[in-house]
């Protein structure tokens, strides 16, 4: 049996948002809002510069410029969660007054946790055979090192590409991995690099304390 | 109240919608030129997904044969650009976003922050990258 080839399978869990939040944010220090969780959550983010959310925008970009300085004006430099709050920080904003920022969490794999609901009004189906969900198959925390540039390697045998999300965790702090900087191919961040096999998580090669990381790898294939 | 994480399917929270998934791929050309104080930039969008809608994303390149997890890639290529008759570092920001309600876009963006015309004379790379997108569970 091949799970990706379900809508739905009960032998696989679904991701349970158990934060939700819909704001504004002005670039005025860098607290979105204050979580209120006894845990740190894993966060994703999504932003844009109308609320209609028309055009959207996520970790390390935003709108083009036509500076060869600054390439996007603003950008979302970096998204985390600590003890208390909800955090981003923006480069650049420019003439923009404020942005608008939907947030979404889950508990981390070590946590077993009651959560209040989050599933919206009765009108809005939390569960529809049109749409698939993505089924998780294995999600956990890595060893916690303070080497830089180590890896940690997570083998998931699927033999095939699975959907999957990182976040590292350092210093208090839970970020969202945005993707990967490199100089002469040379990292120069933390990195996620998936295979037909593993997820291969690369700390950054500029630690000052330890960091491990947090994945969740989907029984669903990448396109 | 109730431990979600006991529970495979759990109709209290919500979840995330998968509601298409596809590739987009941007192939530079082999070489290019980009007036001083310009960026080239080299985008492709493919119709997918909703408004609103958050993705997973991969970024590929042949280049380095690796799938790496995100939205962002950049790469400082050592002497790939030519200007004044001296070489170069190279820039290049490759990033995915909703470039519209029902299209997602893959940008390749090179800067040139030199006063002169720079040339790339060896640039012909392409990117791929691999998309799930997500109804908001945001309502």
């Amino acid at each position: 049996m091949n799970p990706s080839d379900f809508n739905l399978n009960s032998d696989y869990p679904l991701d349970k948002a158990i934060l939700l939040w819909q704001g504004t944010f002005d670039f005025v220090g860098s607290e979105l809002f204050n979580h209120g969780l006894s845990y740190i959550p894993l966060i994703k983010i999504v932003w844009s510069l109308t609320a209609d959310f028309a055009q959207t925008y996520g970790l390390g970009n935003g709108p083009d410029t036509s500076s060869p300085f600054t390439p996007f004006t603003p950008q979302l430099i970096d998204s985390w969660a600590d003890s208390t709050s909800v955090n981003a920080i923006f480069g650049t904003p420019g003439s923009t007054p404020l942005v608008y920022v939907r947030v979404y969490g889950f508990m981390p794999s070590n946590i077993n946790n009651e959560a209040a609901a989050t599933a919206s009004s009765a009108d809005n189906l939390v569960l529809n055979t049109d749409y698939n969900y993505s089924k998780l198959y294995l999600s956990g925390i890595t060893a916690s090192s303070s080497v830089s540039s180590s890896t940690e390697t997570v083998n998931h045998s699927l033999g095939y590409i699975p959907q999957t999300d990182v976040w590292y965790d350092v210093s208090g702090s839970i970020h969202c991995l945005p993707g990967v900087v490199m100089y002469n191919s040379s990292y120069q961040s933390e990195a996620a690099i998936v295979s037909t096999s593993q997820l291969q998580m690369l700390r950054s090669p500029y630690l000052s304390s330890a960091e491990r990381f947090h994945y969740r790898i989907y029984a669903d294939r990448m396109p | 109240m109730t431990k979600p994480n006991d529970f495979i399917l759990n109709s209290d929270y919500a979840t995330l919608k998968n509601d298409a998934n596809g590739n987009v791929t941007v192939t530079l050309p082999a070489s290019f030129s980009i007036s001083g104080g310009g960026i080239a930039i080299y985008r492709n969008t493919i119709a997918l997904g909703s408004r609103g809608s958050s993705f997973r994303a991969y970024i590929y390149s042949p280049s380095t044969t690796y799938n790496f997890v995100g939205e962002y890639y950049v790469n400082t290529l050592l002497n790939a650009g030519i200007v004044s008759g001296s070489t170069v570092d190279v820039d290049i920001f490759v990033y995915v976003y909703r470039s519209s309600p029902t299209e997602v876009g893959l940008t390749v963006k090179i800067p040139n922050a030199y006063g002169s015309t720079m040339t790339l004379p060896s640039m012909g790379q392409s990117f791929t990258s691999h998309i799930a997108t997500f109804l908001p569970p945001v309502p």
